[in-house]
């Protein structure tokens, strides 16, 4: 009886990984000349007005600061090519170091002919998704428990043949 | 509720991880072949609750249930609670692992106050269950607010601890039921 209660407690809690962890995410968007990065616990939950700084690539000088929007978003223009340093923090001990890589390509989109109207050359708008990794996490929640549930049986049988 | 590594010094996450090991160590010894599957299990709930995710003013917060942990399992809750951490920060990044010390010694605490609470016989039984449950979120989020006050951190106690306190509201109701609940199956889980 007891087992069964703890199987039914179990599964009510696994089944609430329709929510996600709380792992800060960062993605990046393209749009030269322009970055915008968006902070978030989930796709749905954004991690509004945090902290953000950027720094350069050469020197690791600050940038930029300032605050994601209320969508999580911060958008900065980089000036130059390299591995640029994004950090953010809401001040509630959620935060996260993202890099985000600008190679030469990105500055080459910018022709735009104002003085031959006729021969107007489209700006090539380049959307490039950088996220950051993770594994699914219903392959993370098993694997934990799995562990979890591994140890306790070591330490059991341990214990048991102890006796 | 989990710190995240990078906020706290170095040297002083180095301290407590020593004095949570101690603490692992004091809470697991001699520990009875029939208390480990209990132990076991209240872990993977744990576990599994912090994924539960309740928006909260910009922000999110999630169960913990070490109240919980500390009514149940007693002075071994401290052991269980470092192993979910543990497995929380390398499997969903839920605090740091240079700070698991620190979070283990927040949230442990939590859990052993839970258990001492519920140990005062005094106390009516259903009270002292809604007591430990608040005291396993409120007594971390006290010590986390401090943590931030002294590292220079953060938007300030008030905005940590008002997220908190409706997560410890919950947690106590929670505990109060799952007391109720274990009261009414006449199950030896738990020592009333």
């Amino acid at each position: 009886m007891q087992k069964r209660i703890f199987l039914v407690s179990f599964i009510i809690l696994a089944v609430s990984i329709t929510a996600f962890a709380h792992a800060v995410l960062i993605e990046f968007n393209q749009h030269s000349p322009v970055v915008v990065m968006r902070a978030g616990f989930s796709k749905t939950s954004a991690m509004k007005n945090a902290a953000v700084e950027v720094f350069a690539p050469e020197n690791g000088a600050l940038y930029q600061s300032g605050q994601t929007d209320a969508s999580g978003r911060f958008a900065f223009v980089p000036d130059a090519a390299g591995t640029w340093t994004v950090k953010v923090d809401d001040g509630r001990g959620h935060r996260k170091t993202a890099s985000y890589e600008v190679t030469a390509s990105f500055f080459e989109t910018q022709h735009v002919e104002v003085e031959k109207p006729q021969k107007a050359v489209e700006k090539e708008i380049v959307i490039r998704e950088v996220k950051t990794e993770q594994i699914p996490l219903i392959y993370r929640l098993v694997f934990g428990l799995s562990i979890i549930f591994g140890i306790t049986g070591i330490f059991y049988g341990l214990k048991a043949k102890k006796k | 509720m989990h710190i995240a590594d990078g906020i706290i010094d170095t040297k002083i996450c180095i301290a407590a991880h020593a004095v949570a090991m101690v603490a692992v160590y004091l809470s697991g010894r001699k520990a009875e072949a029939d208390e480990i599957p209990k132990m076991g299990v209240t872990g993977a709930a744990l576990f599994s609750v912090s994924l539960v995710h309740l928006p909260f003013a910009g922000t999110a917060v999630h169960p913990g249930l070490y109240g919980l942990a500390g009514i149940i399992l007693g002075k071994r809750s401290f052991s269980v609670v470092y192993i979910v951490l543990l497995f929380q920060a390398l499997l969903f990044q839920h605090g740091g692992l240079i700070t698991l010390g620190v979070n283990a010694l927040n949230m442990g605490l939590g859990a052993v106050s839970g258990w001492l609470l519920w140990r005062i016989g005094i106390i009516p039984l259903y009270v002292r269950a809604f007591l430990a449950g608040l005291a396993g979120i409120v007594i971390p989020a006290l010590l986390m607010a401090a943590e931030f006050e002294m590292s220079g951190y953060g938007k300030g106690i008030r905005y940590i601890l008002s997220a908190s306190l409706l997560l410890a509201l919950l947690e106590g109701s929670i505990s109060m039921l799952i007391v109720k609940f274990f009261r009414k199956t006449k199950s030896d889980i738990i020592r009333t």
